[in-house]
């Protein structure tokens, strides 16, 4: 048998792809697929042979829709995003234009400074756990000596201060991201740039406001949908140590799907929140994409 | 001048008082962790901690070794880390590959499929999943973790793997083939060699990934001998009195191999993350 020299490139860009194909095939493609046909199966469990019986309809969508506590829950995964996400980047920003000076013993500072990406997250939020616990907690301890509060706060049990508390790992986490994408912008920097600007005598502010900041803009708002999108998504900071609790102070959308199916074996509601959820996901892309190119200019 | 000269010397000094202050709050997490797991319970547990170090009393290791499989734990993360790994980084090498040197409909559709499974929710993932492995009577299976960290591994290796790929001259290959080799002769001998930082950058990528996974592991094990750490270590929460002095021990003897690990990776991340096809 003979192939033509562009069937047989054809083969081998198709062969070469084969296995990483099939591995999300199975496990992405297929199980979304299942996810999409069990939100319209009210009454799926986790049984697949009887959910194949139920017959197709939409009424745990409208029922999840009309439920105040669904939109309790995204409201509260949308604190939690920008809780997380806002000082995170203030974070990196700060941290990257510091590492971007040359200074000795800049490769060290460097790496510890980003450490904290390399952490699980559960064992971050153990820590904070540990630093915030009611009784013994250190954080309590130094907030009362510097007299910021007057009693221990039981940071994890109140059901006002939950959001918070974990929401403080999540900024720990998370911050080493934008130190990295934004680091990476500001050395991308040409330093004649601000030479010139050294020569007309610009201050430090307006060299940041005229020169860096339109350079790293994009690199900007790309790490923020990035990290944004993960905050959406983040299981296991809540999840170990909260379990989304007290009560469901603090349940992001995320730990609604995963309770609603292993704690209530509801699959038909955990994926109809699971297609909310891409829903979101999909309209935070939507809306901040075209947003994202037009800095790029 | 001289006034000159001291008030930078004054601008130098103040800048490291500046870095070394924001370093310590922002690593603090870290060294409180260190420090509760060489202070005695009797001391920790008290209404007023010591801050530094009064004695390095690591009974809390050794209490937390025998009274936790830690170790069996540890060996499983590292079985299916290692494994998802080689597995990983061989298919994202094909992949990469693929996706770096042909052009094709179905290459360019792949490659967006890929950063496109990187925004899906795994809560939401996890419940067929967890369906399909249990029809398949393959819970509580090492192997299960081990394709799940694959799926993790995939997309985004396959990118920077694409990125690396994208950086070799292709003449590289035709003066390969010029010379009598074949595709895959020219792949494994000149290609190949000339990948191995990147190679090498993404296997401690996808090492760390798998380190950390919890979702899937949490969800497909539930037998304590299928436990990866950070399952095993999550159970410590929710007894009825935590021993802060052994998680906390437990957590750091975890967390040393991820960080000589990072110390590797750390200069390919700017470059790596940059590329912003990659998210931990």
């Amino acid at each position: 048998m003979t192939l033509s020299k562009a069937n047989r490139q054809r083969m081998l860009a198709y062969g070469l792809l084969l296995p990483a194909f099939i591995v999300c095939a199975v496990f992405i493609v297929y199980p979304l697929v299942m996810t999409v046909v069990n939100s319209f199966k009210p009454g799926a469990g986790m049984n697949l042979a009887k959910n194949a019986k139920i017959k197709f309809n939409a009424t745990t969508y409208v029922k999840t829709l009309k439920d105040t506590e669904t939109w309790k829950v995204l409201g509260r995964s949308f604190v939690y995003l920008f809780g997380s996400l806002i000082p995170s980047y203030l974070i990196g920003l700060g941290t990257a234009l510091m590492l971007n000076k040359s200074f000795a013993g800049r490769r060290t500072f460097r790496l510890l400074m980003i450490l904290p990406w390399a952490i699980p997250g559960v064992v971050a939020s153990i820590m904070f756990m540990w630093m915030f616990d009611s009784t013994y907690g250190v954080i309590n301890h130094l907030l009362m000596k510097i007299g910021l509060i007057d009693v221990y706060k039981p940071w994890f049990v109140d059901r006002q201060l939950v959001m918070f508390s974990v929401i403080l790992p999540t900024i720990w986490k998370g911050y080493p991201f934008f130190t990295i994408t934004l680091l990476a912008a500001l050395q991308a920097i040409p330093i004649e740039l601000y030479e010139a600007a050294d020569v007309d005598g610009c201050k430090a502010w307006s060299k940041f406001i005229h020169i860096t900041w339109p350079e790293i803009s994009e690199a900007s708002a790309l790490a923020l949908i990035l990290n944004g999108l993960w905050s959406f998504r983040v299981f296991d900071i809540i999840y170990a140590i909260t379990k989304g609790g007290p009560g469901t102070a603090s349940t992001t959308i995320a730990i609604k799907i995963y309770n609603e199916a292993f704690q209530y074996f509801d699959i038909n509601k955990a994926s109809v929140l699971g297609v909310v959820s891409v829903v979101v996901c999909g309209i935070i892309c939507l809306i901040f994409y075209p947003y994202m190119n037009q800095e790029g200019k | 001048m001289t006034n000159y000269r001291a008030l930078k010397r004054l601008k130098k000094v103040s800048f490291y008082v500046g870095l070394v202050f924001i370093l310590v709050v922002l690593l603090f997490p870290l060294y409180w962790a260190f420090q509760s797991s060489i202070t005695s319970t009797r001391l920790i547990l008290s209404k007023n901690p010591p801050l530094f170090p009064v004695s390095f009393d690591f009974s809390a290791y050794k209490e937390v070794m025998t009274r936790k499989p830690i170790f069996l734990w540890l060996k499983n993360t590292v079985f299916v880390s290692i494994t998802s790994t080689v597995f990983g980084v061989a298919l994202s090498l094909l992949a990469g590959y693929s996706l770096s040197r042909f052009k094709t409909m179905g290459n360019k559709m792949m490659g967006f499929f890929l950063l496109l499974s990187r925004m899906l929710p795994a809560t939401l993932l996890v419940i067929p999943i967890y369906m399909m492995f249990s029809k398949v009577k393959m819970i509580n299976s090492l192997w299960a973790l081990i394709m799940m960290n694959l799926v993790n591994i995939i997309p985004f290796s396959t990118w920077m793997m694409k990125g690396y790929f994208d950086s070799i001259p292709r003449e590289l290959e035709e003066a390969a083939s010029i010379d009598g080799c074949t595709w895959f002769g020219g792949y494994t001998k000149v290609v190949i060699p000339l990948t191995l930082p990147g190679i090498a950058a993404v296997s401690i990528y996808s090492m760390i990934l798998c380190w950390n996974e919890f979702l899937y592991s949490r969800t497909l094990a539930y037998n304590e001998k299928r436990w990866v750490f950070t399952v095993g270590i999550s159970s410590f929460i929710g007894e009825h009195s935590i021993n802060w002095s052994q998680i906390m021990a437990g957590g750091i003897l975890f967390i040393i191999p991820l960080m000589i690990a990072f110390a590797f990776l750390e200069p390919f991340l700017v470059r790596g993350l940059a590329a912003g096809s990659v998210k931990g």
